[in-house]
């Protein structure tokens, strides 16, 4: 983030909470992002702003707050919006408006099962393989080159999943002309209260070695 | 890019509908789309 006339590590903080209304088409949203100035000592101090976002399933109601004076520049300490519908993509939430929920259960704006079912490339089971003591199914979707077109490249979503874990996509490779361009990993999988499985920790890259450690 | 998310806590419990509705504090400035009107919170 540019600070104070020069480019500052910054680290995010936040609480997102989401709620079922009928489907996964119809879901609530909560988001609270403090963004904070990262310190050389590896501490954070000074928010430089936040951002309270709240979806009710109608209206997007979100609240600025801006502590650093030459972020704010000449705006209100305190700004506050009320749009209509599910506001996307400005919550300074690096992964995406579903939180850490998207990024287990979705690729892109869809579903995995939706993905896996309907997306551009056809999914198929390339086989099964251990990871960390995990067995998985890996499954590969591809879109091959286009003949008509020299700078089309072959594009594969590789995922690997874990039935003993709820099927939980515990890694995911994306390649284009085999060259690796996007690559997560979950770990430290937990069994919650109500029989789901979920990561304590997703990173990126994959980290496999980290993989499967409950 | 390394981008890690750290899950500090994962809760089951029922949130409130309510909790979905926030209301800005005193003094925030709002631009309202669904009124079309810019207004000041007191």
């Amino acid at each position: 983030m540019w600070l104070d006339d020069r480019w500052a590590p910054v680290k995010a903080a936040a609480v997102y909470a989401h709620k079922y209304k009928a489907d996964t088409q119809d879901i609530m949203q909560y988001f609270d992002v403090n963004i904070y100035r990262a310190e050389p000592d590896g501490t954070s101090r000074d928010i430089v702003e936040s951002r309270l976002v709240a979806f009710d399933g109608h209206v997007t109601r979100e609240l600025v707050r801006v502590d650093h004076l030459a972020v704010r520049q000449n705006r209100k300490l305190m700004q506050g919006f009320v749009q209509k519908g599910f506001i996307s993509g400005k919550f300074n939430f690096a992964a995406g408006d579903f939180g850490p929920f998207r990024e287990v259960w979705y690729m892109g704006t869809k579903t995995l099962a939706k993905a896996f079912r309907t997306g551009k490339a056809p999914f198929r089971l390339v086989g099964p393989d251990v990871r960390e003591g995990l067995h998985t199914l890996i499954v590969e979707g591809s879109i091959p080159r286009r003949d008509d077109d020299p700078n089309s490249k072959e594009v594969r979503y590789r995922f690997w999943l874990c039935p003993e874990r709820g099927f939980l996509p515990i890694k995911r490779v994306f390649t284009r002309d085999g060259q690796t361009w996007f690559q997560q990993g979950l770990h430290d999988l937990q069994m919650l209260p109500n029989g789901a499985w979920f990561p304590r920790r997703i990173s990126s890259p994959a980290d496999d070695s980290e993989i499967g450690k409950a | 890019m390394a981008l890690t998310w750290e899950i500090q806590e994962i809760s089951l419990d029922p949130i409130p509908d309510s909790f979905f509705n926030i209301e800005f504090p005193a003094g925030t400035r709002v631009y309202d789309e669904i009124l079309g009107v810019n207004y000041t919170t007191y």
